[in-house]
């Protein structure tokens, strides 16, 4: 686990009020309960925030699990 | 509960935190639930305002607040407003925060605009305002909750481009005048005020008000940066309905009035003039003055010589705020925290009426360790970022304005001139008398309201129950057939004191029971209740009541009025610890008017 997945495990362990180590790159709404459409707005707003990147309408669309998430923010061209 | 832990939690939230960190702290708040005074919140709206909770309950909780917060569901303003058995009104909300967007309240004005005429934004603007007053008349009948409307916003993009400012018919015109009657409109339903969102919104840019995909995919109306900026203005608003409102700015005077120290510098090296940093403490003065106009009490607690601050009050051309200003100088050698209880026992007021700003660190830490009742405000080492705190803090911020507020700081000085008639004449009659009091009793009416609850929330001393009714319970006792409310106005020879006093009593066929008895504390000593009473023993007999009843709750602050029953002759009927019960025989009962008090139809025209 490097320095970027803690950050990113990090962000989303607060927004979702989760551990950190219930975080891995297959985590979604299936596995995590408070991951509503609501929570993901949060996410959304909490990833813009914690990485300083502007996220499109299709690229919060896409996020559907933490290693789809990985990718927008790379793409994005978030400090990984 | 470790303070510390709360402050530390509450500033990892600050205005430069991640909406990570305000879900976090929002969440970890809840722990905390018992340290704050709790508010029931409803919000209501036609976008989803779900994601605004979290950061409501963040800036309320540095207000002070515990916020319970329902969201309504999407787009059922009305429904929520004019149903007695909505999810709203079952919540049993303290305060109601009603956020539309125009396309949901008006579709056409919002989507189509350019294809109407002047005639229809006209018909629309006022429709839109009628419906909202209509469903906030219906609301009152069952809730007294306070509600708070918000304004709508200003057009991201002008529809007419650079033409969109020169043109009457504009999009922008008709928000403007939408906004203008909303106004209006709040104005004639008790306890509804506005939430100015397009101040808001221009504040931190209306390109970043909205987030686009929040609002495509979601139907957010608010982008992050708007979330925060939106749940503070609540925030303020909450603690200005929910508390009595701080009363006194104390200041220092050394690198907060002026720049330097003046035992040091001297009258002519201390800066205050046109240009930086002397500039910048000149508008300091400028923003402490339009503070002192507001109604808001100044105060100085200084560590100086007093003949060295006369000599700059005086002389010093460029000093903007005048010995006039001030209620109170504290101006000596004495600990500071010593000095703020001298003006709050000068003043009588509480010490939680006050706000005190020094730029002195440890002077603050000091005065917060020893009374942190009073709001210091977080010590600025930069003379611009003290300006901004002090401006930005919202702490003297409440929801109506009344003429007393404007004059009160005159008020407060013609009160010192009394004081020094009292210390010459003999006896305390020689004094009443060589006031030449003139008293008007008027029921409560649209014109007295405002005043009547200021004085209903903030005056502790002579107050007999202490009630602190909201603005809606207000007006739903004064409508009431079983309920008299008297407003009392007190004039001398000093100058017009305004309302002072506030009576309220409940009757039946032939009782009658006093509910709210209260007179502002610089009233107090005048035997001004003694004629409030006699006023009320007459009304009372005109209406072939024959008995008045009355309750005395004792509260920390109360007792100047502890012996009002005992001494007009009342007999106490119930005597349990705390709460005493108090009744009058009107057949029997010998309250005198003070024959050197005059009564009139209007104190106003007293000379």
């Amino acid at each position: 686990v490097n320095a970027e997945n803690d950050r990113l495990s990090r962000t989303i362990a607060q927004v979702f009020d989760v551990s950190t180590d219930e975080i891995s790159d297959d985590s979604s709404p299936e596995t995590i309960s408070s991951w509503d459409s609501f929570g993901h707005l949060d996410l959304v707003m909490a990833l813009e925030s914690e990485f300083r990147v502007d996220i499109s309408a299709d690229d919060a669309l896409a996020m559907r699990n933490v290693g789809l998430i990985r990718a927008v923010l790379r793409k994005a061209g978030a400090e990984l | 509960m470790a303070t510390a832990d709360l402050e530390s939690l509450l500033r990892s939230a600050d205005r430069t935190a991640g909406t990570a960190a305000y879900l976090q702290t929002a969440r970890r708040l809840r722990e905390f639930a018992g340290d704050f005074r709790s508010c029931r919140v409803a919000l209501l709206g036609t976008s989803t305002l779900n994601p605004l909770v979290p950061f409501l309950e963040v800036e309320s909780a540095k207000q002070g607040f515990a916020v319970d917060a329902y969201v309504a569901p999407f787009n059922s303003v009305s429904q929520e407003l004019l149903s007695p058995d909505s999810g709203c009104v079952s919540h049993r909300p303290d305060v109601v925060f009603v956020s539309q967007l125009l396309e949901d309240v008006c579709a056409p004005l919002a989507n189509d605009f350019l294809a109407l005429d002047a005639s229809e934004v006209r018909r629309h603007v006022t429709s839109i305002v009628a419906e909202l007053a209509d469903a906030l008349q219906h609301f009152r009948r069952y809730s007294s909750a306070v509600v708070v409307v918000h304004n709508f916003v200003l057009p991201q993009r002008p529809l007419l481009g650079i033409q969109e400012v020169m043109e009457n018919a504009s999009q922008s015109a008709a928000i403007r005048s939408l906004n203008g009657a909303l106004v209006d409109a709040v104005r004639a339903v008790p306890g509804v005020y506005l939430l100015d969102c397009d101040r808001l919104a221009a504040e931190i840019g209306y390109q970043t008000w909205q987030d686009p995909k929040l609002w495509y995919l979601a139907r957010a109306a608010f982008s992050s940066h708007a979330l925060k900026s939106v749940a503070r203005a609540q925030a303020l608003l909450i603690r200005s309905v929910m508390s009595a409102p701080r009363k006194c700015l104390v200041v220092d005077l050394d690198n907060t009035l002026w720049g330097g120290v003046l035992g040091e510098a001297g009258l002519g090296g201390i800066q205050l003039g046109h240009s930086y940093p002397g500039n910048v403490f000149r508008d300091f003065q400028r923003a402490v003055l339009s503070l002192h106009r507001r109604g808001v009490l100044l105060a100085v607690n200084s560590k100086n010589n007093l003949a060295d601050v006369e000599e700059v009050f005086r002389s010093h051309p460029d000093m903007v705020l005048k010995p006039e200003h001030f209620a109170s100088m504290q101006v000596n050698w004495r600990p500071k925290p010593e000095n703020m209880q001298a003006i709050a026992a000068e003043l009588a007021l509480g010490l939680d009426s006050f706000v005190f700003v020094d730029d002195d660190a440890a002077e603050c830490a000091l005065m917060q360790e020893v009374f942190p009742q009073v709001l210091t405000l977080a010590p600025q080492s930069e003379p611009l970022a003290r300006m901004d705190a002090l401006l930005n803090s919202g702490a003297f911020d409440k929801v109506s304005l009344t003429d007393e507020d404007r004059r009160r700081g005159e008020l407060y000085r013609t009160q010192a001139a009394r004081d020094q008639v009292r210390n010459a004449s003999g006896s305390l009659e020689d004094f009443l008398r060589g006031l030449k009091m003139e008293i008007a009793i008027q029921p409560v009416d649209d014109f007295s309201l405002p005043r009547v609850l200021d004085l209903i929330h903030k005056t502790n001393q002579f107050n007999l129950t202490t009630r602190r009714y909201s603005a809606a319970e207000l007006a739903i006792l004064i409508a009431s057939d079983e309920c008299s409310a008297f407003s009392l106005r007190v004039a001398d020879r000093f100058g017009d004191s305004g309302i002072v006093g506030v009576a309220i009593a409940r009757h039946w066929s032939d009782r009658a029971r006093l509910d709210t008895f209260l007179l502002s504390c610089r009233i107090i000593g005048r035997t001004v209740e003694t004629a409030f009473l006699a006023f009320l023993i007459d009304w009372a007999r005109a209406r072939g009541i024959d008995t008045l009843e009355g309750q005395f709750i004792p509260t920390a602050k109360n007792a100047p009025a502890a012996d009002f029953f005992a001494r007009h002759g009342f007999i106490q009927t119930a005597a349990a610890s705390g709460p005493t019960d108090w009744r009058l025989s009107l057949h029997d009962a010998r309250v005198q008017w003070p024959d050197y008090i005059r009564q009139v139809d209007d104190a106003r025209k007293a000379s």
